[in-house]
């Protein structure tokens, strides 16, 4: 399969590209609100894998216009589909590309349809010490399900960076239930940073003003602040930090594997793909326990506001 | 007597703008003592504070520069005429153009309409930018051509420099070819990278030779064709290219942006800077001009503002010829390969070519330029072309595409008429 990967990135042409197609309408209108409640983290970006949320594809048969989708879908997005098609639907040509992550989401009859992917920073000679932390994400309360929230602090705790910018934009909780909507996990997420840093922090609500100050440093650490990834699991600003010359605060190295195939994303970042046996585990325990809903037709936000999901989650975590 | 600078004192996003104001501004302060000289910031949002306008009412303000790139003088100029009861005050107007000129073409015809009867200069960077401003001006006389400064003392010659600077990249002798500046598609990144490998497979270069490609990429694509790039596109274009050639990929090493410290060690640790730029405003070259004064021989396209770095009296640049036959620029790519045999001879003669290229482009220069062209007496400006009217109507008909065909992806007749003095 891999092979077949590297042949497809060879002889791609960029008008092929799903992100290339110009203004999309969505499919259902709620998708289209999340996806601009994310973004720019949603935001889109050429590469030949064909980076896309399912939701952005109109059906089956649009999606089968594109022999491989790298699926940007984190948890919940990933549930959703596997539940609706726990086998490949015979309408779908394309081959999916999944986020490490969620290896174990895939159910097994799909084995020969999936590869993997995960970010890979590149090693070269500016991977030097840095006095500037980037930190990017949204304090909003649906993207921490687990404890990653307490995680993230403690480690930013350890930091010794002088400057610190965080792109941080005040958002709605859409996922959420409507009286989670307006919570106030934003304000509790800049209290926390400013516990932290005090004053050595700014915190940007905005790309451009964020952008223009991140210009002058051309070495520095990032941290993505969504680890669970529930909604999104390739995250723009990931793809922006690294391209501007960033490099993560704590990269888990991967073993070098020869036969994944690698593909340079920026100077400082590559997209390695490569093959896994399905174990289904986590899919399963979702499939059983809740095949007493109406698959075909829930959409996301039902499985994100569902109680069974939230407890199996929580049983995983721990 | 006091002379009006009028720029932002913000930084801009073009960063090599930052630069030419920075080294135009140490021009007129060589010019002028520091009491003559009147700071006036023009922000980004075009607003000027009022008792800045109030003091360029003066009357003893003779002379009113802007040497900014954006924003366009236009809403300064409104501005100070209402404050005046709706009549622009009688000085000098000078303007050193920019290479986005088209793209403001609106705002050069309201502010040509309003400086009528005033005493004007437009100043370019390039000749080539000159005789392309010129079309837009009935009396071509008004517009001149001083070449955009070089501070010495952040570009020159040394030679410890380029052995640290070589050791430091493992480098003996190879010949080191070397790009800076935006990695854009009108910058012709990826046909550099091919050129590169043909020159090395048909010799007509050592075989260990480097090309170092060093800046930031855009997204820009061929904005009037409406070809704009997605976020990450042209690195992956650029990226394939480099791949695509097993055998010389390590030859070509691509870096971020450098700070103008490190940019200086590089190009003394290079041999050759080389662009195949055919951008549609190339007005000057930042980069050129000041990896030049390390005494670096450069291949060129002769596209707009590149033509004017090649100085009869020193001979250490090699343009290379483009045409807009197709109603797209091509490169002559069989000259092109010539140029890479020929220019690799003679690389021995850095510090005379320094010497030359900083008294050509360096601010001392510049600044005797300036001062000339400012003493010069004009007749007083008063209208605009034809062809300015004709890019006006094709502008308020289509926007920034008034240069694309109607039912092609090229490039119209109107931008082979206008930019035909560009591959001249």
């Amino acid at each position: 399969m891999l092979n077949k990967l590297e042949s497809h990135f060879q002889e791609f042409h960029p008008n092929n590209c799903f992100y290339k197609k110009g203004y999309r309408k969505f499919k259902l209108q709620e998708f289209e609100e999340i996806y601009w409640n994310y973004h720019p983290f949603t935001e889109k970006y050429f590469f030949e894998g064909n980076p896309a949320y399912l939701d952005e594809f109109q059906s089956l048969y649009d999606m089968s216009r594109y022999p491989w989708i790298m699926v940007r879908d984190g948890f919940i997005g990933l549930l959703t589909f596997f539940l609706k098609y726990p086998k490949p639907p015979q309408d779908l040509l394309s081959n999916l590309i999944i986020h490490e992550q969620f290896s174990s989401l895939v159910p097994r009859y799909w084995e020969g349809r999936i590869l993997f992917y995960r970010l890979k920073e590149i090693e070269n000679s500016n991977d030097q010490k840095s006095e500037t932390l980037v930190l990017h994400g949204m304090g909003i309360e649906e993207l921490y399900w687990g404890d990653s929230f307490g995680q993230t602090l403690e480690l930013l705790k350890k930091s010794q960076a002088q400057n610190i910018l965080a792109f941080c934009p005040t958002r709605p909780s859409f996922l959420s239930s409507p009286k989670e909507k307006f919570s106030q996990f934003h304000l509790k997420l800049s209290q926390s940073l400013f516990n932290i840093y005090g004053d050595k922090i700014q915190i940007f609500e905005n790309m451009g003003d964020f952008q223009l100050s991140l210009k002058p440093f051309k070495n520095f650490r990032f941290i993505n602040l969504d680890q669970e990834k529930i909604f999104n699991a390739d995250n723009y600003m990931d793809h922006f930090c690294y391209a501007q010359g960033g490099r993560e605060l704590e990269y888990n190295k991967k073993n070098d594997e020869e036969q994944n195939f690698k593909v340079r994303c920026s100077l400082n970042h590559e997209i390695e793909f490569f093959q896994k046996d399905l174990d289904s585990k986590e899919f399963f325990k979702y499939f059983l326990a809740l095949n007493h809903l109406d698959q075909t037709n829930l959409t996301m936000i039902d499985y994100f506001r569902n109680a069974e999901v939230k407890k199996i989650y929580h049983s995983q975590s721990k | 007597m006091k002379i009006a600078l009028i720029y932002s004192f913000d930084d801009s996003d073009w960063f090599s703008c930052n630069i030419i104001l920075k080294n135009l501004i140490k021009s007129y302060q060589t010019i002028y003592d520091q009491d003559s000289l009147l700071h006036i910031n023009y922000d980004y949002q075009g607003e000027v504070e009022s008792r800045d306008l109030v003091s360029l009412r003066d009357k003893e303000v003779t002379k009113i520069i802007f040497v900014d790139h954006k924003p366009s003088p236009l809403r300064l100029i409104k501005q100070l005429s209402e404050l005046n009861d709706g009549e622009l005050p009688n000085k000098e107007y000078i303007f050193h153009v920019y290479g986005d000129f088209p793209l403001y073409i609106r705002d050069w015809r309201s502010i040509a309409n309003r400086t009528k009867d005033r005493s004007v200069k437009f100043i370019c960077a390039s000749k080539k930018q000159q005789k392309f401003v010129q079309q837009f001006y009935q009396q071509k006389d008004l517009v001149f051509y001083s070449p955009f400064p070089v501070d010495k003392k952040e570009f020159f010659w040394d030679s410890n420099l380029r052995q640290k600077t070589r050791s430091q990249f493992n480098l003996t002798d190879e010949i080191v070819f070397i790009y800076t500046g935006r990695l854009s598609q009108q910058k012709r990144i990826t046909d550099l990278i091919d050129n590169f490998y043909v020159a090395l497979e048909k010799k007509n270069i050592p075989k260990n030779s480097k090309l170092f490609i060093v800046g930031e990429f855009d997204n820009l694509g061929v904005p009037y064709l409406g070809l704009g790039h997605i976020n990450n596109e042209y690195f992956r274009s650029v990226d394939k290219t480099i791949q695509s050639h097993v055998q010389f990929k390590k030859n070509i090493i691509l870096m971020p942006s450098q700070p103008h410290e490190k940019l200086n060690a590089l190009y003394n640790m290079a041999d050759i800077y080389v662009s195949l730029s055919t951008y549609h405003d190339e007005d000057f070259g930042m980069s050129v001009a000041e990896s030049l004064c390390t005494g670096i021989k450069a291949l060129l396209t002769n596209w707009a503002g590149f033509s004017s770095f090649q100085l009869a009296n020193i001979g250490a640049v090699s343009l290379v010829p483009v045409d807009l036959d197709q109603r797209w620029p091509r490169i002559n790519e069989q000259v092109l390969q010539k140029e890479f045999q020929q220019i690799i001879s003679d690389l021995n003669r850095r510090a005379d070519y320094a010497l030359g290229h900083i008294e050509f482009f360096g601010i001392e220069a510049n600044s005797k330029r300036i001062k000339e062209i400012l003493g010069k007496e004009v007749p007083d400006f008063s209208s605009c072309s034809e062809t300015m009217v004709e890019l006006l109507a094709e502008n308020l008909a289509n926007g920034y595409h008034m240069f694309k065909d109607d039912t092609d992806l090229k490039f119209n007749d109107l931008y082979n008429k206008v930019y035909n003095v560009y591959a001249e």
